[in-house]
């Protein structure tokens, strides 16, 4: 019994002993953490009003048969989808207020599961920067060929101007 | 009813987890902290290393957790680890931190508990360990042509 439970155990400490991290990998926008929203900026309380709460949870598994080592693979990008839909497409600013972690391992006799999570919740709020409008000059050149001028047309000489 | 006794003790002694949980409230930290490398400058206006911000070095500040009754009872809070990331700040002369990231890492000794007798008793402890990680800035003013 006792042998078994060692396996069970290196088994355990293969697959398991490995951290895990929650972060964004492609969003390129602030993601601040906590209240203050600016470098020496001052805390600023959520706007209840515009404020719109998001979460998003990565769940690691490992059992037995299955060990948890492709789920980077799979939930990489849960926290970047999640601020994209959350912002708008960075059309808000999102704040992260609070963290939930929990690892477990938990035993069944003979099964044995290891459970790791992460949660990440906060808001998403107005931005604090607008990116000022761009203006587009557009030259259009007359049609004709290069260095051409353009004459003007002389009015002919017999011809009259008509006047009532 | 002792029958009923006998499988509640089998249930129990069979079907047990250890572990911990903890919620990090970041409402904490007294300084600017970013996840992705961009954090809003002094004027409000988005700075990148190189651009508006010096990078000064790296920051990590890590606490082992423990909880009691299968993590239902956490044995202290993270005020304490978020206190120390800001005197961590504080000290080194940054204003704001880029790249944050918590790791959470189950201790070994999880893995092994189930292999001891008491880890099916409610009051063996359970931990895990919270790391706090990013790299330290301060705001450089660039003149603009």
């Amino acid at each position: 019994m006792v042998k078994w439970g060692v396996i069970f155990a290196a088994a355990g400490f293969v697959a398991c002993g490995q951290p895990f991290i929650m972060k964004p990998k492609l969003y390129n926008r602030p993601v601040m953490v906590g209240d203050v929203r600016q470098l020496g900026g001052a805390k600023i309380s959520p706007d209840a009003q515009q404020a719109s709460p998001f979460s998003a949870e990565i769940d690691i598994l490992d059992t037995p048969t299955a060990t948890s080592s492709d789920w980077h693979e799979k939930q990489q990008y849960t926290l970047d989808s999640k601020l994209t839909a959350s912002t708008l497409m960075g059309a808000r600013d999102a704040q992260v207020t609070e963290m939930k972690v929990g690892s477990y391992v938990f035993n069944a006799v003979l099964f044995y599961f290891d459970k790791d999570w992460i949660r990440l919740s906060g808001y998403s709020v107005p931005p604090l920067f607008v990116e000022p409008e761009r203006k587009y000059l557009l030259h259009v050149r007359p049609v004709g060929k290069r260095g051409e001028k353009l004459k003007k047309e002389k009015p002919k000489k017999g011809a009259r101007r008509r006047t009532r | 009813m002792r029958a009923l006794f006998a499988v509640l003790i089998a249930a129990l002694a069979g079907m047990h987890c250890i572990g911990n949980r903890q919620t990090v409230k970041l409402n904490e930290l007294n300084y600017a902290v970013s996840m992705t490398p961009v954090i809003y400058g002094s004027d409000g206006v988005p700075k990148a290393e190189g651009v508006g911000l010096e990078v000064i070095g790296d920051i990590e500040v890590s606490h082992r957790y423990w909880s009691l009754v299968y993590s239902f009872v956490p044995l202290g809070d993270t005020k304490k680890q978020l206190q120390n990331f800001n005197n961590v700040i504080t000290a080194r002369g940054a204003q704001g931190v880029i790249n944050f990231e918590i790791e959470n890492e189950g201790c070994d000794l999880n893995n092994f508990a189930y292999v001891v007798v008491p880890a099916v008793l409610p009051f063996f402890p359970g931990c895990s360990k919270i790391t706090m990680r990013g790299r330290l800035v301060r705001e450089t003013f660039v003149r603009r042509r």
